[in-house]
Order: structure tokens, then C-alpha cells, then sequence
């Protein structure tokens, strides 16, 4: 079964309350479905809403109606269809654990934490070997350039595609069977871009699922086995 | 974050619509949550909204007029907090739960050295060897980040960070599986409030402790919790995944908190 | 060390040193029995039955008025009082000694209001009221000691409230001890307290057993006799009943251990007892003897 993301009349509006209820729909009943080996790009015009569909794909915004399916296989299943729209908050987040892979697109600063503990955090919290999750985190980081002075610091004062690198490192460093992908290399230079392309391949090639939003041309066309366009409709509905 | 058990099928703790009453006033009403083993559940909301309150019920301190709170115990299964006797009550907030308080004074005998806060609880549940009281108690010291050498000082001896920091070693001796959080963060200055976050994330995560942590402060909340609730005078107007309710807002109360955070 | 007798002594009664049949007196008329009025004996003797059925617990009584201020042992004369009987033999020490001041008086007063013999003696006494010492000679079955204590509750040092220390109590909470046990170790090396030092009876409750040395801990443990603990500022009564074990709290690497002295008695050569040091002279002479004035006697009678 090749099949790992099904959605299926995904619509998102959106109240802004504090602009006096004021109502926008971005997406409106959405058909999609994402087949392993596949690397999907989300085309569309700016605003119509790329960010919102693969928001949505993660369950990070809630959906107005409609369900986002999402083939994941815990520890000791065979593996199953979990609605990431509906399904209880401990079920999402074992799907995001272990199947559902994000880079967003900026990286989320936590002080106190260093690059090398940011990227190495999530094999520690698969219990992957304390030495082994850390040579791995230094072998991406190498990888993409990162200068090994910058290991032992937090990447707050880190340039934007120093820090686009590190959210990338940390989530790539698993793997994981669906990747969605947010802008992943929009800071990056042109050295670096090839290798984050590089890897993305590699994902697709070993099987993964991939949806991913691209601005440049040039990148979609590395990466993208389909497209799939949205309709390019915000409707204002007056409040 | 850290990995949460999705085994474990049953709840570690439940409210079933409960409801505090001040004279006529709901303090909170008719609030209902379940908490899964290494969980963390975030309670966020304005002063006065009610989340100080539930959380007491929820620690068994103050029983609400409605409604039932209920803990998987380790040897009895799901019990309901105030039907059981006030002893096993406050042997169940002894070994299996931790209260960290927003002030350290609240949750630490000011009156005797560090290594005798952190030891009470050991000493509580019948440990009788003094070498191993005092060398674990080193050990967490070492764990918070306290230098092991001062655990002979008084806690007045120490900084505010490091008192809540002590604070915590005393929850967590005897590895509760549930730990109630009052605002920890908030009596601190902003450079002590990151190392004791990261310091509690940490703790958190490695000894698979689940957590109900109420704060006004969202960034907290971003950072150690799983789930999140917003409360607003005594409802719960909107629940979901921390990413959820910070990142897609659905009531107008959490749009308003959302939009008010200033960025540095 | 003999004190002196009480020479301003001017009533009928005289205190003579009593060390072979002790006999009864007519009591002073205008008084009841051991002064207290029959109900109040009951009420009291109520008590002590909960305080017996329950060894070490705390029971609150209503102490009466007593003719001396708190803190010269109305609690142990109420409890004395309310289980006095004709035929009892009564003696009382303080710090060890029948012929300290206070010893003198309270045994005045119960010859006064009761006329029951009084003794030295420990071998001859019915009912021994104490401050401070346990006697060295061993109890027997049927003789009843009474403590004087000041301060009942064990966990008042770091619990000021009386509804929490009840709370420990009903569920043996004690960590609070250990605490304070360890603390005394982290600060000095070693557990510092030397009198008052708190046990746990029959495995049950912890207890204060009234400031007496430490050294007399051992002796409470299964002892044959009953023991029964008054205070009379706090108003609480408790008891540990023949027989019961008493536990001196320690540390499994920090054991609980006597005091020894590297003196001798100096009057009576005696090496197991309780020593007093005493200054003799303005040079700071010194020497050891017993604390216990019936014990010395009775080694030096027998060396003789």
C-alpha cells in the first residue's frame, strides 16, 4: 500500500475576531491524496493559502470541515488511517512523533539550547544511543555547512539560513515517512540549496511522502514528481 | 517536547465537570480534562480567570462543590480524589504527586539545610540510612543544577533561581508520576526564567512525569506543554494541541492573548 | 551530694528519711483524697484508659487548677492524684534525687492530702512520680512511674500547628523527625539531642518521653511497668503500657547510643549508672556521682 495521505473535503476559514468577526475562507473543500515515493509541491498564488494546507496536513490549524488522513504505524501495529483533523490530541502527537515530519519555515529558538542538543533531540527521544544521536547530528550539520564553531551555541543570533539549516537538520535527521515542508530553502545559498535538494530526494527515494511549498522555480523543478495547484479564491465575507 | 506513552489507554488523571463556587461566584465551572502519563497539560489565562483554583482541585486541596476528580493510583485504580480519607490523600500528594509553587517559601522548609528539603520526602516513605538520604539527595542537587557541595546551606542562602530549582528537586525525589505547576516561572527574572524552563523540559522528558503547568505566560506554555487550555472567568473557552490553540486561535478571548504578546 | 533538709519547715509534718516500712498518716482534713475531686479523678482516669489502650498517643484532659504554676509538675501530681489509693506507697525524684526541693514538696503534698506512705525506696514504691530520670534499680509489674513532661507534642520544634502535628499523628507521618535527626548529623556529625530524645511506641507513635537523658531511653523499652506521662500546661496525658516496645529513632548508619562517662562513681565506685558532676570547691574541683540518690545509697548499704 503505497498510499499515506488521503484528504479529503478539507476547507479552513478563518473568524478574526478581533477584526470585528470578520470572516475569510482560504480553502474550500480540498481533494488530495499523497502516495509514498512522491514529492508533491503545493502551487499557488501568494495568500491563497500553501502554508494553510500543509498546516493543516499537520494538524497544526484545525480544519473547518473535512478530514486530512494520514497512514501511520505506531510502535507495535501494523499501521492505520488516523484522521489528524479529528482524532484525540495523544493520537496526533504519537502521528507527528514518529510519521509526520515538518520543517517549518523559520526555526523556533529555544534559549539555553545549543545547535548540536537542538539537532540531536529528536533521535534522544526515539532512544537512539546518547553517542550515536550526537555523531549523527554532527555529520548533518557538517553536511549543510554549519561551521563547527557554532555547534555549542544557540542559533538565536544565528543568520536566517544558518538557522533555516539547523530547523532542517533537526527535522531530517529522522525518518520519517511523510515530510511536509515549508520554504525549506528559501535563505539557503546556492551550495546549500543542492545539498538540502540532495536529501529531500533521498527521503522521497527510500520512500517517504513528500508535500512541500517552493518559491523557486529552480527548486521545484529538482524536487516536484507532481503539483497540485489551489484555487487561487480568498473570499471576504463581511462580518 | 517529549514522547508521550499512547499506550497507556487510561487516563492518569480525570475531571469530570467540576465546578468551584466562592459565595455565589464560580470560581471555575464545570471543567473536564483528562491527562495521559508524560503529558503535559498547559492551563493559561488571565489573572482571575480561574486557573489557580482548578489546579488546586486537581492537586486534591480544594474540594469543588460539583463534579469529580479522578487518579489511576498505582495499586487501586481510578480513585475519586475526595472520597478517599485525607490520609491517603496526603499520602498520594506525598509520593506520587509534586506541587511546585510560584514562590519557593510556599514549597521549601525554609528552616533546615537543602539536602534535608530534598531528603523529607525519602525520609517520609521510611528511608533510614543517612549516607544514601544525603547522596541522593546530592545526586539531584547535581540534576537541578545546584553545586552538590552546598547542600548543607539554607535555602535563604540561596538565589531565587536556585530556590525553585531546590523547589523542584524536593517533587521530584521520589519519582511522582504527576506534578502540578503554579506559575514556577513567574516570581523570577527573565535570564533565571530560560534556565529553569530548559531545566524543567528536561526533567520532564527524561523521567516521563506528567505535568499540569498554569501560567499566564504563553511562551511558557509554548515550550512545555503537550496540550493546551485557556481559561477565562472560570471556563475553559478553548482546548487543543499547544500549536493549535497558540498558532490557529478559534475563540476571541485566545485570539486577544495570542495578539497581545509582545515580541522582543 | 545530701541537700539539706528544709529546716523552715514549721508545720506538723516533717520530712524524715524513710528507708524501711514506710507508714500512713492521717491526711490533712478540709481536702479530698489526693486533692482532686472525685470527678475530676474520673475524668482523668478516662484518659489514661484511652492513653493506655492507645500506647504513645496524645490525650487531651482537662487539667485543673493546681495549687503550684505550670512547670513544676502539675501534670504528673493530677495524673499521681487521680490513681493514688490508701494502700499505694509513693515515691517522687527530681533529677534523680527523693531530697531535692521539688521532690520534697510533692511528696508533702500527697502525704498531706492523702496520708499514703511515702519511700525512698525504689524496691518499696507502689507509684514513683519522676522529673527527669528513670530510676536505675529496674522496675517491676504493678509498679506504675509518672513522668512530668512540659512539652508533649515531639514534632512541635518544626510544626507550630496543633491541628497539622495532630495530622501527623493520625497518619504517622514522621518524616519531620527524621529531619530534624538529619540535620543534627549534617551540622554536627552527630544527633545532637542528649535528653527528650523522641521514640516510637509499639511501632506506632512517635513520643516524647519527657526530658530525661537519653541514657534512660533503654529502660522505657518492654518494661514491666506501667508509665504513664502528664503535662499539665499542655494538658495531655499518654502512656505506654507494661511490656510494650519503645524505639529510640535513629539513622541505620547513625545507631542510637547511650552516654558513657570514663568516671566512676565517686561515692559508691558504681560504673553503670547515670553521673552528675558536681563542683566542689572554688577551684573548680570536680567529682562524678550517681544521679540517682536511692540507687548510691543502696550500693554503698551494701558495701558496707
Amino acid at each position: 500500500m503505497l498510499k499515506r495521505i488521503v484528504v479529503e473535503g478539507l476547507s479552513k476559514d478563518f473568524t478574526l475576531h478581533l477584526q470585528g468577526g470578520q470572516e475569510m475562507s482560504i480553502l474550500s473543500k480540498i481533494d488530495m491524496q499523497v502516495d509514498a515515493g512522491e514529492c508533491v509541491v503545493i502551487h499557488a498564488p501568494s495568500g491563497a493559502g500553501k502554508s494553510t494546507l500543509l498546516r493543516c496536513l499537520y494538524a497544526n490549524y484545525r480544519a473547518s470541515s473535512g478530514s486530512v488522513n494520514i497512514w501511520h504505524k505506531g510502535d507495535t501495529d501494523e499501521g492505520g488511517w488516523v484522521d489528524v483533523q479529528s482524532a484525540p490530541a495523544q493520537q496526533v502527537l504519537a502521528v507527528r512523533h514518529s510519521t509526520l515530519g515538518f520543517v517549518t519555515q523559520f526555526l523556533r529558538v529555544i534559549p539555553r539550547i545549543s545547535t548540536l542538543d537542538l539537532v540531536a533531540e529528536p533521535l534522544l527521544m526515539r532512544g537512539v544511543e546518547k553517542q550515536a544521536a550526537y555523531e549523527q547530528a554532527e555529520e548533518l550539520l557538517s553536511r549543510l555547512r554549519i561551521p563547527k564553531r557554532l555547534w555549542q551555541i544557540p542559533p538565536a543570533t544565528f543568520s536566517g539560513g544558518e538557522q533555516q539549516r539547523v530547523n532542517i537538520a533537526r527535522t531530517m535527521i529522522c525518518d520519517y515517512p511523510i515530510l511536509l515542508l515549508d520554504e525549506p530553502t528559501a535563505s539557503l545559498d546556492e551550495a546549500n540549496r543542492a545539498t538540502v535538494i540532495d536529501m529531500i530526494n533521498a527521503a522521497r527515494e527510500r520512500g517517504a511522502a513528500v508535500v512541500g511549498i517552493f518559491h523557486d522555480e529552480v527548486v521545484r523543478q529538482a524536487l516536484a514528481t507532481r503539483i497540485f495547484s489551489i484555487p487561487a479564491a480568498v473570499s471576504l465575507v463581511a462580518a | 517536547m517529549s514522547k508521550m506513552n499512547i499506550d497507556n489507554t487510561q487516563p492518569l488523571l480525570q475531571a469530570r465537570n467540576v465546578s468551584k463556587f466562592y459565595g455565589g461566584k464560580a470560581a471555575c465551572e464545570q471543567v473536564n480534562l483528562s491527562l495521559y502519563p508524560g503529558e503535559v497539560l498547559g492551563i493559561v489565562g488571565e489573572s482571575g480567570s480561574g486557573k489557580s483554583t482548578l489546579l488546586n482541585c486537581l492537586a486534591g486541596q480544594l474540594q469543588p462543590e460539583q463534579g469529580e476528580v479522578l487518579f489511576n493510583t498505582r495499586d487501586e485504580g481510578m480513585v475519586e480524589l475526595f472520597t478517599i480519607s485525607e490520609a491517603r490523600r496526603r499520602l498520594l500528594a506525598r509520593t506520587d504527586w509534586g506541587f511546585v509553587h510560584q514562590s519557593a517559601r510556599d514549597g521549601l522548609r525554609v528552616e533546615v539545610s537543602a539536602g534535608a528539603n530534598v531528603g523529607e520526602r525519602l525520609m517520609a516513605v521510611g528511608a533510614r540510612h543517612y549516607g544514601q538520604i544525603r547522596a541522593e539527595a546530592q545526586d539531584w542537587l547535581h540534576r537541578v543544577e545546584i553545586d552538590a557541595a552546598r547542600i548543607d546551606d539554607l535555602p535563604r542562602d540561596f538565589s531565587g533561581g536556585m530556590q525553585q530549582r531546590l523547589q523542584i528537586a524536593r517533587n521530584l525525589v521520589t519519582k511522582p508520576r504527576l506534578i502540578f505547576m503554579d506559575e514556577p516561572t513567574a516570581s523570577l527574572d527573565v535570564s533565571v526564567q530560560a534556565r529553569l524552563l530548559d531545566l524543567l523540559r528536561q526533567l520532564v522528558s527524561q523521567l516521563q512525569v506528567a505535568a499540569v503547568i498554569v501560567t499566564h505566560d504563553l511562551a511558557v506554555a509554548r515550550l512545555l506543554a503537550h496540550r493546551l487550555m485557556v481559561m477565562r472567568q472560570g471556563q475553559v473557552v478553548e482546548e487543543g494541541l499547544t500549536d493549535q490553540v497558540l498558532d490557529d486561535p478559534q475563540h476571541p478571548y485566545t485570539q486577544l492573548l495570542v495578539s497581545s504578546v509582545l515580541q522582543a | 551530694m545530701m541537700m539539706e533538709m528544709d529546716t523552715m519547715e514549721t508545720q506538723e509534718y516533717q520530712e524524715t528519711p524513710e528507708q524501711t516500712a514506710p507508714a500512713r498518716t492521717e491526711p490533712e482534713a478540709g481536702y479530698n483524697f489526693a486533692y482532686l475531686d472525685e470527678q475530676t479523678k474520673r475524668m482523668i482516669r478516662r484518659a489514661i484508659l484511652k492513653a493506655v489502650a492507645i500506647p504513645g498517643y496524645q490525650v487531651p484532659f482537662g487539667g485543673r487548677e493546681m495549687p503550684l504554676p505550670y512547670g513544676w509538675g502539675t501534670g504528673g501530681i493530677q495524673v499521681t492524684a487521680a490513681i493514688i489509693g490508701q494502700d499505694d506507697v509513693l515515691k517522687v525524684i527530681d533529677q534523680g534525687s527523693d531530697d531535692t526541693t521539688n521532690a520534697v514538696n510533692i511528696r508533702r503534698f500527697f502525704r498531706r492530702t492523702t496520708g499514703v506512705a511515702t519511700t525512698e525506696k525504689t524496691t518499696a514504691a507502689t507509684v514513683i512520680q519522676t522529673r527527669h530520670r528513670i530510676p536505675e534499680i529496674p522496675l517491676t509489674e504493678g509498679q506504675i512511674m509518672v513522668y512530668q513532661v512540659p512539652i508533649p507534642e515531639p514534632l512541635r520544634w518544626l510544626e507550630p500547628s496543633e491541628t497539622e502535628t495532630r495530622k501527623y499523628h493520625a497518619m504517622a507521618d514522621y518524616g519531620l523527625m527524621s529531619v530534624k535527626l538529619y540535620e543534627d548529623i549534617a551540622r554536627l556529625g552527630k544527633i545532637e539531642t542528649a535528653y527528650d530524645y523522641p521514640v516510637i511506641v509499639n511501632e506506632r507513635y512517635l513520643m516524647r518521653p519527657s526530658p530525661i537523658p537519653k541514657f534512660d531511653n533503654p529502660k522505657m523499652d518492654k518494661n514491666p511497668a506501667l508509665q504513664l506521662f502528664g503535662a499539665g500546661r499542655e494538658k495531655r496525658i499518654y502512656a505506654v503500657p507494661p511490656y510494650t516496645p519503645v524505639k529510640s529513632l535513629d539513622f541505620e548508619d547513625y545507631p542510637f547510643e547511650i552516654e558513657h562517662w570514663d568516671h566512676r562513681c565517686a561515692m559508691c565506685d558504681a560504673n553503670d549508672s547515670f553521673l552528675d558532676e558536681v563542683i566542689v570547691d572554688d577551684q573548680g574541683s570536680r567529682m562524678f556521682v550517681c544521679s540517682d540518690t536511692d540507687y548510691c545509697r543502696t550500693r554503698r548499704e551494701e558495701q558496707a
